[in-house]
């Protein structure tokens, strides 16, 4: 193979893994180029060691790598179909996370009637939201504004200037400085504050799937009054991370990246696995610490609740507080009586509607309390 | 001190062998990568897979000096570049003013010397070449760290108003540990080789193990392997990583053991299994899981 050639070998090769849903912009293109020309190894092991250190970003990126490195130069198709999206299917986004697809055979087909649409059968279906009206963008703006007058502060490690607390020796001295040594007034400093954390958990399964939309879009308005202190993941049968789709000012391209990012809409809940899932990967290592953690969901969980009991347990231990919004809670007669919802009960701080105007402001009202 | 590359991938993986770290070899292959493209190594994986084991073995294998710098909420710059020791100056006034002395302008000079400079881990590393440069933990940090770290990263170099820019001889090599409890931001990982370090082989973990306590019995680091191996499958709050490999052999030797019986799992559970929770459920099985 001439020089020439090899090099339209790794295009071909990046082109793959582009495919496959890693980003390789120009920049990193290039230190793959630079790699396997200073790596004292050769061939293809050159190319998959320099590719591996240049072109990966995550964990998630390293295991897509793998598999179609050895897809395209050996033609291992073993985990093609895991790779390959559905080419009609928008590609996943980036951080976005599959979690342990997992298969049950489908025993207790008497619990399905009360379990109504809580099917545990994996149903991928993206979805796409229709473009939004005037009206619902004015109502996206006010529930923007109505959430940044109610945001909870903590204090953080960092000092601001302040009139009274502990002396700020740096700076008094900087200002002595100036009078020729003579500290002629204390400067004091105090912890500024800082936006708690919250994590919005957005049940998007079927028995949720008139409220979808306005969870969406109420997840888009929450991220954008504090986009760094604030992460969104719908739940369904899977989890997915969806707060980077809305790091946009436009709200219809924000909620229709996210409604695109989603693979299991209106599919079966298993809430206790994905909450599972979700302290793993994310909650446990600091993102639940000491967060306002929003769950939305009715609760109908499929199976055993023994699981999603034990992980409101965990996430209890972990954050600052639990806010569970139950659409149905303001349906006149309501019992908690999803079994999913008894389970989580015991873990739960606040448990509120959400469902007409003057309940969101109650809920918006309980995320702001510090 | 010197700094030559190694010849090849081999030669370094020995050097780090001998400094006590046993790599995989894509491990290998990014720190060569690292130190020959002068790029900083951005360092994931689960808390104790020796994220910071690395920087460690990478100083010792080339014999350069090691800085680290530790993250946390809050760092800014004087305390990851360098501040300036402000009772110092503020005594050097003081004495000037004493001796009668009057010359302003001399004196404010004097006061921004070099010798009232105290440089922190990245300044130090810039001027201390060949080095090793550990940021440790960054995603405790800001994330208006990282960009102040991007700039410090991309030109190796530091611009102190009052003396200049100090620019690092030869760039130091640079180790970039994260456990993820947030997204690093793209710009600062595209930036740098990215790295994920995995629970090591059983062949590997082994080795480790033997390396740091040569006198344990060969059934007993067998029996510790294969009971680590368990628990990582099992599906634990918290897998044990080889940090804690490495505690539980050292508790069981202090305990004079030859192999794990249930009463050498009872008193060491504490040094290999850290939740409440998982110890519950490992008491609960009579400790099956980490019986041979």
């Amino acid at each position: 193979m001439s020089e020439a050639d090899a090099a339209d070998r790794i295009f071909a090769f990046l082109d793959a893994l582009r495919d496959a849903g890693l980003t390789i912009d120009i920049a990193r293109a290039g230190a793959l180029f630079e790699a396997t020309a200073v790596l004292p190894a050769t061939g293809l092991r050159a190319i998959f060691l320099a590719g591996r250190a240049t072109l990966c970003g995550t964990p998630e990126d390293v295991a897509r790598y793998d598999a179609c490195f050895a897809r395209f130069f050996f033609g291992d198709a073993r985990d093609s179909a895991e790779i390959l999206p559905d080419p009609s299917a928008p590609p996943m986004l980036p951080g976005a996370t599959d979690i342990r697809r997992r298969d049950k055979p489908d025993e207790d087909d008497d619990r399905d009637v009360e379990m109504g649409a809580a099917s545990a059968q994996e149903v991928l279906r993206r979805r796409k939201l229709s473009t939004l009206s005037a009206d619902e963008k004015r109502l996206i703006h006010a529930l923007i504004s109505g959430l940044r007058g109610k945001l909870a502060l903590t204090r953080s490690r960092r000092k601001r200037t302040a009139a009274r607390g502990a002396i700020d020796v740096r700076r008094t001295v900087r200002a002595a400085q100036w009078r020729g040594g003579e500290p002629e007034k204390l400067l004091r400093r105090l912890p500024r504050p800082r936006i708690r954390k919250r994590v919005l958990l957005l049940d998007i399964s079927g028995s949720m799937a008139p409220f979808a939309p306005g969870l969406l879009r109420f997840g888009y308005a929450a991220y954008r009054c504090a986009p760094r202190r604030t992460e969104i993941f719908t739940i369904g049968t899977r989890l997915t991370r969806i707060s980077r789709c809305f790091d946009t000012q436009d709200c219809e391209s924000g909620i229709l990246a996210a409604s695109r990012a989603v693979p299991d809409w209106s599919g079966g809940t298993r809430l206790g696995e994905q909450l599972g899932a979700f302290l793993d990967i994310w909650g446990q290592r600091g993102m639940a610490r000491g967060a306002i953690i929003v769950i939305a969901s009715d609760g109908w969980e499929r199976g055993e609740t023994d699981s999603l009991s034990r992980q409101m347990t965990r996430l209890k231990q972990l954050s600052h507080s639990i806010i569970w919004a139950n659409p149905h809670k303001s349906t006149p007669g309501f019992e908690p009586l999803a079994r999913g919802m008894q389970a989580a009960l015991p873990a739960i701080d606040h448990f509120v509607s959400g469902s007409s105007a003057q309940e969101l402001a109650q809920l918006i009202a309980l995320m702001g309390k510090p | 001190m010197s700094a030559a590359l190694p010849d090849s991938l081999e030669e370094l993986a020995a050097a780090l062998e001998v400094a006590g770290y046993f790599a995989e070899e894509t491990v290998v292959a990014s720190v060569f990568l690292a130190l020959a493209m002068h790029r900083p190594l951005f360092c994931e994986g689960e808390p104790g897979v020796g994220k910071t084991a690395l920087a460690h073995a990478v100083s010792r294998a080339m014999n350069w000096p090691l800085f680290r710098l530790q993250c946390y909420e809050g760092l800014d710059a004087s305390e990851a570049l360098y501040s300036w020791d402000f009772p110092r100056q503020l005594l050097h006034m003081r004495v000037a003013e004493s001796t009668g002395r009057r010359d302003a302008a001399s004196l404010e000079d004097e006061l921004y010397d070099r010798k009232f400079l105290q440089p922190r881990a990245i300044l130090r590393a810039f001027e201390t070449t060949p080095s090793v440069l550990l940021i440790d933990e960054i995603d405790r940090a800001d994330d208006e760290f990282e960009a102040f770290l991007l700039e410090a990263l991309s030109e190796f170099s530091v611009t102190i108003p009052e003396l200049g820019t100090i620019r690092a001889g030869t760039p130091p090599f640079v180790v970039v540990t994260s456990n993820r409890t947030r997204e690093v931001h793209d710009a600062l990982k595209r930036r740098c080789l990215y790295q994920w370090i995995d629970h090591p082989s059983a062949a590997r973990e082994r080795a480790i193990i033997e390396r740091r306590f040569p006198a344990i019995p060969p059934v007993l680091a067998g029996q510790i392997l294969s009971a680590v191996s368990r628990l990582r499958g099992a599906g634990m709050l918290k897998a044990p990583g080889v940090a804690e490999s490495l505690d539980w052999a050292e508790s069981l030797l202090a305990l004079g053991a030859s192999e794990i019986s249930a009463r050498e799992a009872a008193l060491t559970l504490g040094t290999v299994v850290k939740y409440h929770e998982d110890q519950a459920r490992i008491r609960a099985s009579k400790f099956e899981l980490l019986l041979p």
